[in-house]
């Protein structure tokens, strides 16, 4: 696979996950995701069970996980999102072991194999590239539509009331729960979205991408890099897919391939760390 | 008989834990990450005590770790979470994993990733022609007393009630001229000593690895959230009872159904008791 397609690639899948997670669901709530990996992970089984075991088409099983994802979400929203901020964060990691532990009993730990890409309009899309252009591409700019013309909608600034002040939203008769779902099932389908892609660009699963550690990672940089902006959730595609890679490139580190894992490992701590401490404001974007 | 003692050890470990993380979390608000670290963190400590320095006495070098676990919690909270008090809970959140992500990078650089063993013997006891091993015993008898020394230090000791009265008001406790500074690193004391215990009990049973830490921390999580978050008697009673069934699943299933089983009946009874067991008022602790 060409490596520099492949980079573009994650970029442009997480810039879709980062825009659901930061921009909706933190930017726009005050719901703590941090297992939101989940959907990522319902995204590509679902994608990944219909074309592989049902011989679906692949673009019909990205609509059936995309409509997946927003009912689960939509359940697990109205079931949980009663609660305060800090017990539902372990509602949401509970879901992303969940849903990994179902994936890995479901197709054991190597996860699906041989997804076949669909075509545009008659076009193959085997080439990495031209997978990018005709198939990543229409999505990414179609969640940055959506998202600006979100902006101007009546429906956003209910939003940011809800999440600035609760109490102030009931006294509006604006029922907070309600509006804490729709975000929840935005943001998710976003996420699953992403997943679905992504299993087709890779042709398959990979159940590494769904542990909890990445979860936590990609939540951690979405809270860093900017919540509520597009500026946001592009540093922070950036920062999750390309700053490690070009560590990888700076450090060439001796021995082995996890001794040098390792070594970005810390670098990526330790710079994490001490952005965290001089950035007088977290995040970094923010409206 | 035996995966009730076992669940009952596992469920004593979990409650080691989830007490550092309640303590910090009911003073400090926020999610520390970074606690599970501490844990392979300490149990790597007595390694490197009893192996490489060679103190001949395993329950001495355990002792150092404790004290030296201790004073790496200190640091920790002095370099990444003193600075951003003031800021809002999801820095420290943030630097929490930042920190956790360099401990165990680190721990990966100098140990390696290969699994360790922490002591080459693991001595059994045999009582009514039933064989137990005495590092679980060891466990279950040392957890009521600490917990009970816990509950009534809180409660008496002058030290305690400083801690409670950072809990229950900073600002307050602050004006009244209680050393705040002082008290949340003594806490981090505590809480990090704790999670080195656990640690060398977890490394006695199954080995040294980098990431030994994570899964316990998010169970330890999972426990005093389910306890009703900065509750200590909720912790007890609920790592108890996490970690016997946590047992029984992976007695009856596997590893990772016990992992899911688990996190679902706390996201059951979250569901159905909106706060946890033991909410804490705000006069008692």
């Amino acid at each position: 696979m060409d490596y520099l397609a492949s980079v573009s690639a994650h970029i442009l899948l997480y810039f879709i996950f980062i825009a659901g997670l930061g921009k909706y669901i933190l930017g726009k709530s005050s719901v703590w995701s941090i297992g939101h990996i989940a959907f990522w992970g319902l995204g590509g089984l679902v994608v990944g069970s219909l074309t592989v075991d049902f011989g679906v088409n692949a673009w019909i099983a990205l609509l059936a996980s995309v409509l997946f994802g927003i009912i689960i979400s939509f359940l697990i929203g109205l079931a949980s999102l009663r609660l305060d901020g800090d017990y539902f964060v372990i509602l949401s990691v509970s879901l992303s072991e969940l849903i990994r532990v179902i994936a890995i009993e479901y197709r054991g730990p190597g996860g699906f194999n041989g997804i076949i890409r669909p075509t545009f309009f008659g076009v193959s899309l085997e080439n990495d590239w031209l997978f990018i252009v005709l198939a990543l591409c229409p999505f990414v700019i179609a969640t940055i539509i959506i998202t600006l013309r979100l902006e101007q909608l009546h429906l956003n600034r209910i939003f940011l009331l809800v999440k600035e002040n609760e109490i102030l939203a009931k006294s509006f008769r604006y029922n907070p729960v309600y509006y804490k779902i729709l975000i929840f099932c935005i943001g998710s389908f976003f996420a699953t979205l992403s997943g679905g892609l992504y299993s087709l660009f890779i042709r398959g699963t990979d159940p590494s991408t769904t542990t909890l550690y990445q979860g936590v990672l990609l939540f951690a940089i979405s809270l860093l890099s900017g919540i509520n902006t597009l500026k946001g959730v592009l540093l922070g595609a950036l920062l999750f897919v390309a700053a490690p890679r070009m560590l990888e490139y700076i450090i060439t580190a001796p021995g082995s391939a996890t001794y040098s894992y390792n070594i970005i490992q810390l670098v990526y701590g330790i710079l994490l760390l001490i952005v965290v401490l001089l950035t007088s404001r977290v995040p970094v974007y923010q409206k | 008989m035996d995966n009730l003692i076992h669940g009952l050890t596992i469920g004593s470990i979990i409650a080691f834990v989830a007490f550092g993380y309640a303590l910090i979390y009911s003073i400090l608000r926020f999610i520390n990450f970074a606690h599970g670290e501490i844990i392979m963190v300490g149990a790597y400590i007595c390694y490197f005590l009893y192996h490489t320095l060679g103190i001949s006495s395993f329950f001495l070098s355990c002792f150092f770790a404790m004290l030296i676990t201790g004073m790496v919690g200190v640091g920790l909270e002095k370099i990444a979470f003193k600075p951003l008090r003031n800021r809002s809970r999801l820095s420290m959140l943030l630097s929490s994993l930042a920190v956790s992500l360099i401990l165990q990078s680190l721990a990966s650089l100098i140990f390696g990733t290969s699994p360790r063993i922490l002591t080459d013997f693991d001595p059994t006891i045999t009582v009514l022609s039933k064989t137990f091993y005495v590092r679980e015993i060891v466990v279950m008898i040392v957890l009521p007393f600490l917990a009970i020394a816990f509950f009534l230090s809180l409660k008496y000791t002058q030290i305690g009630l400083a801690i409670r009265a950072i809990a229950s008001n900073q600002a307050r406790a602050a004006h009244i001229g209680i050393p705040i500074n002082t008290i949340i690193s003594i806490s981090f004391f505590i809480a990090s000593s704790l999670a080195c215990l656990a640690g060398i009990a977890l490394g006695m049973e199954g080995g040294l690895t980098p990431s030994m830490g994570f899964k316990y921390s998010i169970w330890a999580f999972a426990v005093s959230v389910i306890a009703g978050l900065g509750s200590m008697k909720g912790v007890l009673i609920g790592g108890l009872l996490y970690g016997i069934l946590l047992n029984y699943a992976i007695a009856y299933g596997s590893g990772l159904f016990a992992d899911a089983l688990s996190l679902v009946a706390v996201a059951l009874i979250l569901l159905i008791r909106g706060k946890g067991f033991f909410q804490i008022k705000l006069r008692e602790f």
